[in-house]
């Protein structure tokens, strides 16, 4: 039989402290993040890549984090997917190449991530775009 | 094979401009691209001043004594987008798998690019060179892997060895090394060399370098082995999530044991992850899902000299130091610290059994700790 078949395997979560798996730690970091943000408007990234984590330990933190008030998604070189967790300041900021596959992902611990604010450069090339769409309106009406 | 619109000679950004992608897509890239890095996320800014500038590097990447391994990880590699968006800001001149040209237009094209782009030119090694009998065993052209490789490194600004045979002679250099295999540091020394081990390296970690040269145009930081230090500074030991069982002394003693279905510590098994430095544990392989330990085998330790040579890939290097569950008190960052006093050890231990060519077996090392 195929080992993969046998559901008789178990692979245990990996125990940490007090038999957590390797989340544990991170939610730690994420609350030393939100003391920097409240106390010194420090905002934190943690590049989930970086992290050592096992099969489970992603799904654990992403169950403890919770959902939260806003989703947002982003159509730019693929999708991204900004989500708010339960705890308002920290995000999930999940970057999807053109094929779908998630190429990095993100804890932003901010009041609101980067990638949401519309960018200087875009709204300057938004300005001469409704100017011009402006002229065309006018154009077309006289 | 590029992008004949590249050939302008466009920054980054000016390409991503150019194909209508916003300031928003700018910053998603910089963020992947920091993040293929293995550099922290607080280095997007600069990531982003850096881009705006960088301009198309030519790459000359030169296949030796090889598998065409490396080359298969890297275009095999199944997040293409990242990977494809970097090789296309870089200027592949000649490579002679994947380029078009053959015979002499392969050979001018690579001599067309040194002209060219004297002095600020990439040379990518992989495989190594044999250098016995005046190095006859691998020839590309009539010229012999020796002779290009010294030809072609003279203009080179510098030069990226990809894979464990380029940068420590790998499977040609293992005993008894009948072609008298070297890898490209024993033979250029008057130019930055930097060893992207791994047999194969992990496709992010070679197009990270790629990335960092493109970015910053330099290569960046290497450890004591000439290896980048943002993904081979920590060793598989210090990251591995199956560490906690290592900490409280939980092994799995054979494949199919309760240790071994529970997903504990693969340390008896022959893991060499104390003392291999990679970023298979944290970076992973196949689009992040998975790497050896957590596919349940004991890491090889293929991104470390001489591991053919090891004594054997299900041999224990060494047996696990200190008292495993005192570690436990002092938490995950003492733990790694200790995790990295054992990798030494282990590394020390290995060095020895090499110099010495005899093999270190659990019962050895049990009586000498
Ligand atoms: S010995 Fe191997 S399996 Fe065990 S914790 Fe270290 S790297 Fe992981």
């Amino acid at each position: 039989m195929n080992p993969a078949m046998d559901d008789s395997i178990e692979i245990e979560p990996t125990p940490c402290a007090k038999d957590r798996g390797n989340d544990l730690p991170v939610l730690n970091e994420i609350l030393h993040a939100l003391n920097e943000l409240l106390t010194h408007d420090r905002q934190t990234v943690i590049d989930i890549k970086s992290l050592p984590f096992g099969p489970v330990d992603e799904e654990r933190l992403s169950i403890a984090l919770g959902q939260g008030e806003v989703a947002a998604t982003i159509h730019t070189l693929g999708e991204s997917r900004v989500t708010e967790t339960a705890y308002a300041g920290i995000w999930w900021v999940e970057h999807r190449n053109e094929q779908g596959a998630v190429i990095a992902k993100f804890i932003e611990v901010t009041y609101m991530p980067d990638i949401l604010k519309a960018q200087h450069e875009d709204v300057i090339v938004a300005r001469q775009k409704l100017k011009d769409a402006l002229e065309t309106i006018k154009l077309n009406g006289a | 094979m590029l992008q004949p619109w590249n050939k302008n000679g466009l920054t980054v950004a000016e390409r991503l401009q150019a194909e209508g992608i916003s300031r928003r897509g700018f910053l998603k890239f910089c963020a992947t691209t920091a993040s293929m890095m293995a550099l922290s996320p607080s280095m997007v800014p600069a990531i982003a001043r850096a881009l705006e500038n960088a301009k198309r590097p030519s790459v000359i990447w030169l296949s030796f004594q090889e598998c065409t391994g490396c080359t298969e990880s890297l275009t095999r590699s199944h997040s293409p987008n990242l990977e494809t968006l970097i090789l296309e800001q870089v200027s592949l001149d000649y490579h002679h798998t994947l380029q078009v040209a053959s015979g002499e237009a392969a050979e001018e094209a690579r001599e067309a690019a040194m002209k060219e782009n004297n002095g600020r030119y990439l040379v990518v090694v992989d495989g190594s060179i044999p250098v016995d009998n005046g190095g006859v065993y691998s020839t590309i052209a009539g010229i012999t892997n020796l002779e290009m490789l010294r030809e072609t490194a003279e203009g080179a600004a510098a030069i990226i060895a990809v894979g464990t045979c380029a940068a420590f002679g790998g499977i040609g250099y293992a005993k008894p090394n009948p072609t008298g295999a070297m890898p490209v540091s024993a033979i250029i020394s008057d130019k930055p060399v930097i060893n992207v081990s791994g047999c194969p390296p992990i496709p992010t970690v070679i197009s990270g370098v790629l990335a960092h040269f493109l970015t910053f145009d330099k290569l960046p930081e290497v450890d004591d082995l000439g290896r980048p230090i943002t993904f081979f500074g920590q060793s598989i030991h210090d990251r591995c999530y199956r560490r906690p069982f290592y900490d409280r002394g939980l092994f799995a003693e054979s494949f199919d044991d309760e240790g071994a279905k529970k997903g504990w510590c693969l340390y008896r098994l022959g893991c060499k992850g104390p003392a291999t430095y990679n970023a298979c544990a944290t970076t992973k392989w196949n689009e992040g899902t998975s790497f050896p330990i957590e596919a349940g085998h004991p890491c090889l330790g293929c991104s470390e000299p001489d591991f053919w040579d090891m004594g054997g890939f299900y041999q224990p290097l060494s047996t696990p130091t200190g008292d495993v569950t005192r570690t436990l008190v002092y938490g995950v960052v003492a733990g790694a610290l200790i995790g990295a006093a054992a990798g030494s050890m282990a590394r020390t231990r290995k060095i020895k059994a090499q110099k010495e060519h005899y093999k270190v077996t659990t019962d050895d090392l049990e009586e000498s700790s």
